[in-house]
């Protein structure tokens, strides 16, 4: 994306978004918790946690609705901690898309750039091109009151994106939507960022779409960013239960690590890299986890009964109840299963020592 | 069947719109026809009220007009402010100041007239005041019976009940459309003229219509404060019905008014929705 408004001169790695120490208290309220979060150019950052946890705050600190209680905001190298949103190089896509009903989709989408003086002939070639960006060409004179839900969401999307912010911020922009509709909306974001190519922050409770959809991801509760990275990342390490839990099914085991061994209370000892002594929680999905026939080698192994069997088609679910009680989740691709289990069966389950990941509990 | 006892339903309803609307309607656009003998009022079917009405009154009608319509567009630009800031600047206590201003509504139509008598008297406080502050030597006597003075009062009185559809019309307006403004470069000027008054165009044009209708009918409101300059039509209405026994002259100065009152409505309706961009 051509960024018109802002700050060439800032190195390339810079990052494009700096918050500092940021945070927002409602009265007694602490929605947003000292944040400190780095924006690269170019990124599409999930910020993703459970309702109420402060996102849609997060946002509207980035897009100057709301003033922080603390902390700064760069944008492009430039301070904009105290501007409003008119003088952001931000847009945001609302939840609620706060498209204006006394006009057609393109008066809406030609408003920003009618304000900003562009010409006539250029504001139109820019509002035709996002209008067939988001495909709405047969709609675009149409009032907005006539438009179905997933069309009002894109007709939002076009008035964001023909102002070529340097950020464009979407607030769960897919959450009212179905989910064929949500899908398809979802390729759709996912073809105009690689399109125009800019910096999209978008906020969701879904952990699936943020998985699918962004580079980053920042995983917020109750006001904090508890993990920021990759989606792989977030995935395969989680260093936490909270996040372990929120992105992704997770069976988690609780133990305790005293001088270096791991003690589960399903009853099994396993040696464990460096770390504190005191309870602990192990980390292992569903899909990690194999029924073993009597020769198969695994780093962990343990028995269980099994005490629930789901067939999906592509892989059967199995609970298995541990020695501890505890119950631990297998999902196993159809495919790998040599005989017929049932319930009530005794089996061994067992798994990779590099799948699992030991936590404080906490 | 159906049909029927659905339509035998509007019935009541119609019944008191034709006794309490029609009716007296008709019966004082048939009485404008008559001619008046002397001292008694005879059925006739001629001309003579609306004639005297618009070669003896055409003046203070048109008074009455300016009045009017200046009272109706300075209640209806006051009220759509206020109405803006108990809408979206005063948050939880929006409703309490929505509260208080109709409470003044119903503190005295008369209470209202005389405080602006005292206010604007050459004894009055105004007067007073900038003797005080020796801005002036003499008390000005130009302060009271005017247009003005009426124009102001009405204003003051009509106040609540031109905020009250505006603050309806405006409660329907969402929000994040104000906010989404801001976010696409518009500064207040912009919000309040391209965001908030286009959305509450049915509101403005209700207040409009109701200041400047009661405005145009008051005749106590001049009587007090308007001397010669401020007089209104409505005063000299009235009259007829209960000094000059002209009923012919009155229903047809009534008709007269009421013709040309509609016709600034409607006027101002097409401005208001024509006033899209
Ligand atoms: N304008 C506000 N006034 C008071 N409390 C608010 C306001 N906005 C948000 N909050 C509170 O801040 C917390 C975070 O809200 P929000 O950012 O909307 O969460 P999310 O978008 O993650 O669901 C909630 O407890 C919410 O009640
Ligand atoms: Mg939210």
């Amino acid at each position: 994306m051509v960024n018109d408004r802002g700050n060439q001169l800032n190195q390339k790695d810079s990052p494009l978004v700096r918050l500092r120490d940021l945070s927002k208290s409602f009265g007694r309220v602490e929605a947003v918790k000292s944040i400190n979060l780095d924006i690269k150019s170019r990124d599409f950052l999930a910020i993703l946690g459970p309702s109420g946890c402060g996102k849609t705050t997060l946002l509207r600190l980035i897009g100057g609705f709301a003033e922080p209680s603390n902390g700064t905001i760069e944008i492009g190298g430039n301070d904009v901690t105290r501007l409003g949103p008119e003088r952001r190089p931000t847009n945001m896509v609302f939840q609620g898309y706060g498209l204006f009903p006394h006009m057609t989709v393109r008066e809406n989408i030609a408003y920003g750039l009618k304000i900003q003086k562009v010409s006539q002939s250029e504001r139109e070639q820019r509002v035709d091109d996002v209008i067939g960006l988001v495909r709405l060409e047969e709609l675009a004179d149409r009032g907005t009151g006539e438009l179905s839900g997933g069309q009002q969401q894109r007709a939002a999307l076009a008035r964001a994106i023909v102002m070529r912010p340097q950020v464009l911020l979407l607030d769960e922009p897919l959450a009212a939507l179905d989910l064929k509709l949500r899908q398809a909306m979802q390729e759709e974001l996912r073809r105009i960022h690689n399109e125009i190519g800019g910096t999209f922050v978008f906020v969701t409770h879904d952990q699936g779409e943020a998985l699918a959809l962004s580079n980053r991801i920042a995983v917020m509760d109750e006001g904090n960013i508890v993990q920021e990275g990759g989606p792989e990342d977030i995935y395969a390490s989680p260093e936490s239960r909270f996040v372990s839990t929120f992105i992704g099914e997770a069976n988690i085991l609780s133990g305790r690590r005293q001088n270096s061994v791991v003690t589960l209370a399903a009853g099994l000892d396993l040696p464990s890299s460096s770390g504190p002594d005191g309870a602990v929680i192990l980390v292992i999905r569903p899909e990690a986890v194999q029924i073993l026939s009597d020769n198969s080698q695994v780093d962990v192994r343990t028995e269980g009964t099994i005490v629930d069997k789901v067939y999906l088609g592509a892989y059967v679910r199995f609970q298995i109840q541990l020695s501890s009680d505890e119950f631990i989740t297998a999902n196993v691709p159809t495919l790998n299963l040599s005989k017929e289990y049932f319930s009530g069966d005794r089996i061994a389950v067992g798994w990779a020592g590099k799948d699992h990941r030991i936590l404080m509990d906490s | 069947m159906r049909e029927l006892i659905k339509s035998w339903k509007t019935v009541p309803s119609l019944a008191v719109l034709a006794g309490l609307f029609v009716a007296p309607l008709s019966l004082l656009f048939v009485v404008s026809f008559w001619s008046k003998k002397l001292f008694r009022v005879v059925p006739d079917f001629v001309f003579d009220g609306y004639q005297k009405a618009l070669v003896s009154y055409w003046d203070v009608g048109l008074n009455t007009l300016a009045i009017a319509i200046s009272t109706g567009i300075i209640t209806t630009t006051i009220a759509f402010f206020f109405a803006f800031f108990i809408r979206f600047k005063a948050g939880r206590y929006g409703d309490i100041l929505l509260f208080i201003s109709l409470v003044t509504l119903f503190g005295g139509y008369l209470v209202k007239i005389y405080a602006w008598k005292s206010i604007l008297g050459l004894e009055g406080i105004l007067n007073t005041a900038l003797i005080g502050l020796g801005i002036v030597s003499e008390p000005l006597g130009a302060l009271l019976y005017n247009r003005g003075s009426v124009a102001t009062a009405l204003t003051h009185f009509l106040l609540p009940i031109a905020v009250l559809p505006i603050v309806a019309s405006m409660r329907n307006i969402q929000d994040i459309t104000l906010e989404a403004g801001r976010d696409l470069g518009a500064g207040p000027v912009r919000i309040l003229l391209g965001v908030v008054l286009p959305q509450c165009r049915a509101g403005i044009i209700a207040a409009f219509a109701f200041s400047f209708l009661i405005a145009a009918g008051d005749y106590i409101t001049p009587l007090f404060l308007g001397g010669t300059d401020g007089a209104m039509i409505g005063m000299f209405i009235a009259s007829q019905f209960s000094i000059r026994f002209d009923w012919p002259l009155g229903s047809a100065m009534a008709f007269l008014t009421m013709f040309s009152c509609l016709t600034v409505v409607l006027i101002a309706r097409l401005a208001i929705v024509r006033g899209r961009k």
